[in-house]
């Protein structure tokens, strides 16, 4: 197959959980581009092309950091494709990673529902990405049973009370943000709440979550593919990210290490109850973030994490993930346009 | 019915489109509330809410200035209102308008108007639609070639280079997002500074190149769409001609230009019917298109306004059409009981 990955950029590419699934669409000999939010061209009367880097076939790579560094090196070719000439597009590109390229947050989703409409398959289905592009009102519209108490608001005032019926303990956090940048622990100590609330509402609309005394053990993230946990092996691709000493958040870079986890019955409640959601939409590839018995944050917009898994003696899995893409387009092939491309997105 | 009108902020408000619309819901016995896209406010335990703001007890506003003032005055009434107490909610703001600073507020309006859509307030124009036609210059190509003028939409400088020679060294290079003619250049072959021009556009981001179009020296016009149709009263259509000042070649009347009457040609009708048919499925109840001759250059779906302006050339008032058609989604939503779509709702002719 032919599968193109949409990035931030080709430049600042690192080697986590995307560089992973290339390396493997790569060893089983399918056609790997690489491309960022900026290569897209329309043309309004021909096809939609794409300036899309790929690197020789016999190119070799131990490990997904030497093969991201081919696609930067002078062995790397670009050229321009045809869009419709692609079978498989992957968004993967990180909107809340974007530093002045504003222009840049957009662009993969919008231009990845033009490809849709050419007939490629799309992951994670686009018109579910544009729905979903605040995750965290998207979030919000799971059963409140599996979620802390919340409120989103830019008026003080609200903040204040849930702030007093919440017993002077919550998390504040900006609404559009993500790797724990802006999110603030706030009790009764806090000499500087006042200002915390200017900065946060200066960005634009404040969450505030009632604080999970669990969260000192860290949160765990789970993989779901076709809205199941991944499985392989009798393993899953979960893992505990345990925060420095000191430090509440446990995102990975704010120093938080990786730790193996168990795949709790709480955790499965909550995949069971989140999956009809994610299955509907046509989310193939997401992340959930979870403590204890509640999910508190959900990942749609390259989710990753499958690079901490070999740390912690699982499988990296892409070969699961890249097994699932080829089904999707056995089954394309065998059924055309009779299944929409949302349908197949999640498709077992 | 009690209507709450969306809007970018009450502070940078004109008394145009969304204002007149509001006088007139108003005076047809209608409560009206107004927010700002930062007015939203979600709990996980309560319906989703909006702080809004409603003009004072008894004051009855003549028209759009006094409807305003009487919003900005001492006395209007701020109210929290929650999604089981709003019919409609009419998203009005326009996010290529907000400031750099407030980045976080043009997708707001958005993403909180499909939380009330799903909590069951009718949401015009359809919010998961708006989400598709967020970028409205991409949402324009998906339209049928036939009405369009020739374009490419890239990043690459050689690929804009390659359309200015294939187009006669005459095209018009603009930014993916933005509005107000800002940005806007007409490039011909004496242009000096085509480099300077596309790398300045292109750290912005996405460059659309479009063919020039040279009925544009006598303007544009404005038509505006409700459900799909061009919007009429007493026999005359919603269109008007926006003209460049002299030198101008943009017709934008905030840089300037000019109003003035329009004849509804059968060049405007035929690119309606090819409009129409998407905008009626995406559930686009108010859009504004704009024509320059027999070619559809742009297609405004989140705040398109202009009634002002057709006021200003003579044009009956279109106001009473368009309040009467929320009027009439709301009675037929209640009817329903819930068989029916915000989509289908939003474009449905009665």
């Amino acid at each position: 197959m032919k599968i193109c990955f949409v990035v931030n950029s080709v430049e600042t590419e690192k080697s986590g959980t995307t560089v992973f699934i290339m390396l493997e669409a790569f060893k089983r000999k399918h056609e790997v581009y690489l491309m960022g939010v900026g290569d897209f061209n329309f043309n309004n009367n021909q096809e939609l092309t794409i300036h899309a880097t790929s690197i020789p076939k016999n190119s070799k790579a131990e490990n997904s950091k030497d093969f991201i560094e081919i696609f930067r090196s002078d062995k790397a070719k670009q050229e321009k494709i045809s869009a419709k000439d692609l079978d498989v597009l992957f968004i993967r590109n990180n909107p809340t990673e974007e530093v002045d390229r504003q222009w840049a947050e957009h662009s993969g989703v919008a231009f990845g529902r033009m490809v849709q409409q050419e007939g490629v398959l799309v992951l994670n289905d686009a018109y579910a990405l544009s729905n979903a592009f605040i995750d965290k009102l998207y979030f919000e519209e799971l059963p409140s049973s599996i979620k802390p108490a919340s409120l989103i608001t830019r008026k003080k005032e609200d903040i204040m009370e849930f702030f007093e019926k919440h017993k002077k303990k919550m998390v504040l956090k900006p609404l559009e943000g993500s790797g724990g940048r802006g999110v603030y622990l706030i009790d009764k100590n806090e000499k500087n709440l006042n200002q915390i609330i200017e900065n946060l509402t200066a960005q634009g609309y404040i969450i505030a979550q009632e604080f999970l005394p669990a969260v000192k053990d860290g949160d765990v993230r789970v993989l779901l593919l076709n809205g199941k946990v991944m499985e392989k092996d009798g393993k899953f691709g979960i893992v505990r990210r345990v925060s420095g000493e000191g430090e509440f958040r446990s995102n990975i870079s704010q120093g938080a290490s990786p730790d193996a986890s168990e795949y709790t019955e709480e955790m499965k409640k909550i995949v069971e109850v989140t999956a009809p959601i994610l299955i509907r939409d046509g989310l193939f590839l997401v992340g959930l973030d979870i403590v204890k018995d509640k999910l508190i944050e959900i990942n749609v917009l390259s989710p990753g994490g499958m690079d901490s898994f070999p740390h912690i003696g699982l499988p990296d899995f892409s070969d699961v993930v890249v097994d699932a893409i080829e089904r999707k387009l056995k089954y394309k092939k065998d059924y055309g346009n009779k299944i929409s491309n949302r349908e197949l997105a999640t498709m077992e | 019915m009690k209507i709450c009108f969306v809007i970018n902020g009450l502070e940078t408000e004109g008394p145009k489109t969304s204002v007149y619309l509001m006088t007139k819901a108003h005076k047809r016995g209608h409560e009206v509330f107004v927010a700002s896209v930062g007015d939203f406010s979600f709990s996980s335990s309560a319906p989703l809410a909006l702080h809004c703001v409603t003009i004072p007890k008894g004051a009855d506003p003549k028209n759009a200035e006094e409807f305003l003032d009487a919003l900005k005055s001492e006395d209007a009434r701020k109210m929290r209102l929650s999604a089981k107490e709003l019919d409609v909610i009419f998203l009005r703001n326009n996010p290529t308008e907000e400031d750099a600073g407030r980045k976080w507020a043009e997708q707001a309006g958005i993403a909180f108007g499909r939380m009330m859509q799903r909590e069951d307030v009718l949401v015009l124009n359809d919010a998961f639609a708006m989400s598709h036609a967020f970028i409205d210059k991409l949402y324009f190509e998906e339209l049928p070639e036939e009405i369009k003028p020739a374009s490419i939409i890239t990043r690459s400088l050689d690929e804009v280079m390659e359309f200015y020679e294939k187009h006669n060294r005459q095209i018009v290079l603009k930014p993916l997002e933005g509005s107000g003619g800002q940005d806007v250049y007409l490039i011909d072959e004496n242009e000096k500074n085509i480099n300077q021009i596309t790398t300045a556009l292109k750290q912005q981001g996405y460059i659309i190149a479009q063919e020039f179009l040279p009925a544009v020296k006598d303007g544009d016009v404005r038509v505006l769409l409700m459900n799909g149709q061009v919007l009429m009263e007493d026999g005359k259509h919603a269109v008007v001609r926006r003209k460049g000042s002299e030198g101008e070649f943009r017709s934008n009347l905030a840089l300037g230009g000019s109003a003035d009457y329009s004849e509804f040609t059968d060049a405007m009708k035929r690119i309606i019917e090819l409009t129409s048919p998407k905008l009626i499925k995406d559930g686009l109840f108010l859009v504004g298109l704009d024509v320059v001759d027999d070619k559809l250059i742009e297609i405004n779906v989140l705040s398109p306004g202009g009634l002002e302006v057709m006021e200003s050339v003579g044009l009956p008032d279109f106001t009473n059409s368009i309040i009467e058609s929320i009027e009439k989604k709301v009675e037929y939503k209640k009817m329903s009981d819930g068989q029916i779509t915000n989509k289908e709702l939003a474009t449905m002719v009665f």
